[in-house]
């Protein structure tokens, strides 16, 4: 066996079986429809036709319409767009602000960390959501600024996973190596510490992705996320609030989008674990 | 820790409410107000001192209670947000409940029959009630089980007709025990069924997902590979030994789960017209009513920060090992 076919095997074991292969699959088409959105769309997303308000799923309409008569299939391939947007934007606040100041925390130990940690450890002690809301409703509601809060609320999490990767590594041969040689602490960060964290980062990042589409769209859903006539999962859900007991589809379908893609992060981060933190 | 904690928790609120916004008065007198309101309450404010002195005053206003007037009313909005209280409180305490009775038994069974159906089908529930977005999953409910089936309530706290019972917890399901009137048991009962389980669903999936990987790893044990070869039955070593050591994590996952329900009231209860502070925080997100918003967010705020300190407190009586540590 050569040593690349022994360094697949974990990962073909994870992702060769059925429910992570159809989760990778799914998570890739929902992007892969936002991509190509403009293309598939039957109609413009915000295009009114008061002739079929609220009409069901028919051939013409495949998910039905809403109370402007707007096609919700359209919404929805469009509605992918800012959805996954937000939730990519969030992880991505949370793992690049949170990387950097974990590790240069852990790497730095003594006084700067230990005040780092204890700010942390606020943040990480209040009710994450709640601030995040809050936050939202201070920066003026949109999805820019939902993401914003949510994103930065995101960052202790992160900090802990890479200070504590930064604080075993620190005082490795190779570390020390690296600065007899000159290296600073941007290169040992880039060069040393990051390549370690990722294993555990690329976990903690696939189930945070999922949170964060459900919390994002939970932000837009009560209007403090993206604003009308934008195409946004939650905000749909939250459009069809008022007429979901005579219009079933408005509701129900946007809600599956959420559902399977949530789902599908879950999944894979599920796999992801077995491969790169086998220990649990 | 915990004062450390709180001086903390009001810098940062501090922070949200004062220093984010480029001019805090706008948001306090809300978008109809007048140059004269505005240069009132920047005086109030202290806006034109350092911010530690505004800070300072900021403190003491909390310190008494004083969370400010609501824009629309102006009603003060500390005595508002616990006259909502009871009805959110009575919301979450029935999830915590749901949470309770069902994670449990499903997260040890699926770690007893580990990879055979019943572990199959656990294992799947959680991770779609983990997944499920909260306010969708309260619509589904509401137009099943009240649109379709037409078997519960799908919005408010009991029947329209029946007066609320009098006053004593403001939980009317035990107000209504209290005062021996049934119908108003039922009525709050069925009411708080589907918002509750809207509320749960997403920390049952958490807690079964964390009992079963407990209860997995317990079941490894020596100890319990010893109590098998001494041949105690299979009901005592996982009733009398295993269970009580795999609940242990379950009490700091409670703790942590009360940031889920806090944020989820606020969905569950627009969702379902429920009468708490969630609706209250709604609406007034609705017409950036501020004062509100930050109120209910200290208040959330102090609620968790001591529940968690109240799980700390019950681990160090659960687990002998950690007083060891503490001594």
């Amino acid at each position: 066996m050569t040593g690349s076919e022994m360094s697949l095997s974990p990962w073909r074991e994870a992702f060769g079986r059925p429910l992570p292969m159809i989760a990778t699959i799914v998570l890739g088409c929902v992007f892969l429809l936002a991509l190509l959105a403009p293309l598939l769309a039957p109609y413009p997303p915000n295009a009114i036709d008061l002739d079929a308000m609220l009409a069901p799923p028919s051939l013409s309409h495949l998910a039905g319409t809403d109370e402007l008569g707007r096609d919700i299939f359209s919404r929805l391939l469009w509605g992918a767009r800012p959805s996954l947007f937000a939730a990519l934007a969030i992880v991505g606040i949370g793992a690049s602000a949170g990387v950097i100041i974990g590790a240069f925390s852990g790497l730095k130990a003594g006084i700067t960390d230990g005040v780092i940690m204890r700010i942390m450890d606020v943040m990480l002690a209040l009710p994450g959501l709640v601030m995040a809301l809050a936050l939202t409703a201070v920066l003026g509601p949109s999805l820019v600024n939902a993401v914003i809060a949510l994103g930065i609320l995101s960052i202790p999490a992160y900090t802990r996973v890479a200070r504590g990767a930064a604080l075993s590594l620190r005082n490795r041969d190779y570390v020390d190596a690296a600065r007899v040689l000159g290296a600073g602490d941007g290169h040992i960060l880039l060069r040393h510490i990051l390549p370690n964290v990722l294993p555990p980062l690329a976990v903690f990042m696939s189930f945070h992705l999922g949170g964060a589409i459900l919390a994002s769209s939970a932000l837009s859903f009560i209007g403090l996320g993206a604003q009308p006539p934008t195409a946004e999962w939650g905000a749909m859900i939250g459009a069809g609030r008022e007429f979901f007991l005579i219009a079933w589809w408005y509701v129900t379908i946007p809600g599956i989008a959420i559902l399977l893609t949530a789902l599908s992060t879950n999944i894979v981060g599920d796999a992801l674990r077995d491969v790169l933190d086998p220990r649990r | 820790m915990l004062v450390l904690v709180m001086l903390g928790v009001s810098i940062v609120t501090f922070f949200v409410a004062r220093v984010i916004p480029g001019d805090p008065a706008l948001l306090i007198a809300g978008p109809r107000a007048t140059p004269e309101m505005l240069a009132g309450i920047r005086a109030d404010l202290g806006l034109d001192q350092p911010l530690i002195v505004q800070y300072v005053g900021y403190m003491r206003d909390l310190l008494q209670g004083d969370l400010g007037a609501s824009i629309m009313t102006g009603k003060s909005v500390g005595p508002e947000l616990f006259r909502y209280m009871p009805a959110t409180l009575e919301l979450m305490l029935m999830a915590l409940f749901l949470t309770v009775v069902i994670a449990v038994p499903l997260g040890v069974l699926t770690a007893l029959k580990r990879d055979r159906w019943p572990d199959t089908a656990g294992r799947g529930f959680a991770m779609i009630g983990i997944s499920m977005p909260t306010f969708w999953v309260g619509l589904l409910l509401v137009l099943v089980f009240y649109g379709w089936l037409g078997l519960l309530p799908g919005s408010g706290r009991l029947d329209t007709g029946l007066a609320a019972p009098p006053f004593v917890t403001g939980l009317y399901l035990l107000d209504g025990l209290i005062d021996g009137n049934m119908l108003v048991v039922k009525s709050a009962f069925n009411h708080l069924l589907l918002p509750s389980a809207a509320l749960a669903l997403a920390s049952i999936g958490i807690v079964v997902r964390m009992i079963r990987a407990s209860m997995i790893e317990v079941m490894n044990e020596d100890y319990i590979r010893t109590m098998r070869a001494f041949g105690l039955s299979r009901r005592t070593i996982i009733g009398k030994h295993a269970l009580p050591n795999a609940l242990l994590p379950f009490v700091t996952v409670l703790g942590l789960e009360l940031a889920t329900l806090l944020f989820g009231s606020v969905i569950v209860e627009s969702v379902f017209a429920w009468p708490g502070v969630g609706s209250y925080v709604l609406s007034a997100i609705l017409n950036l009513d501020f004062p509100i918003i930050m109120g209910f967010t200290i208040l959330a705020s102090i609620v968790y920060v001591f529940a968690n300190l109240m799980v700390d407190l019950a681990y160090l009586l659960l687990d002998p090992r950690m007083r060891g540590n503490v001594q």
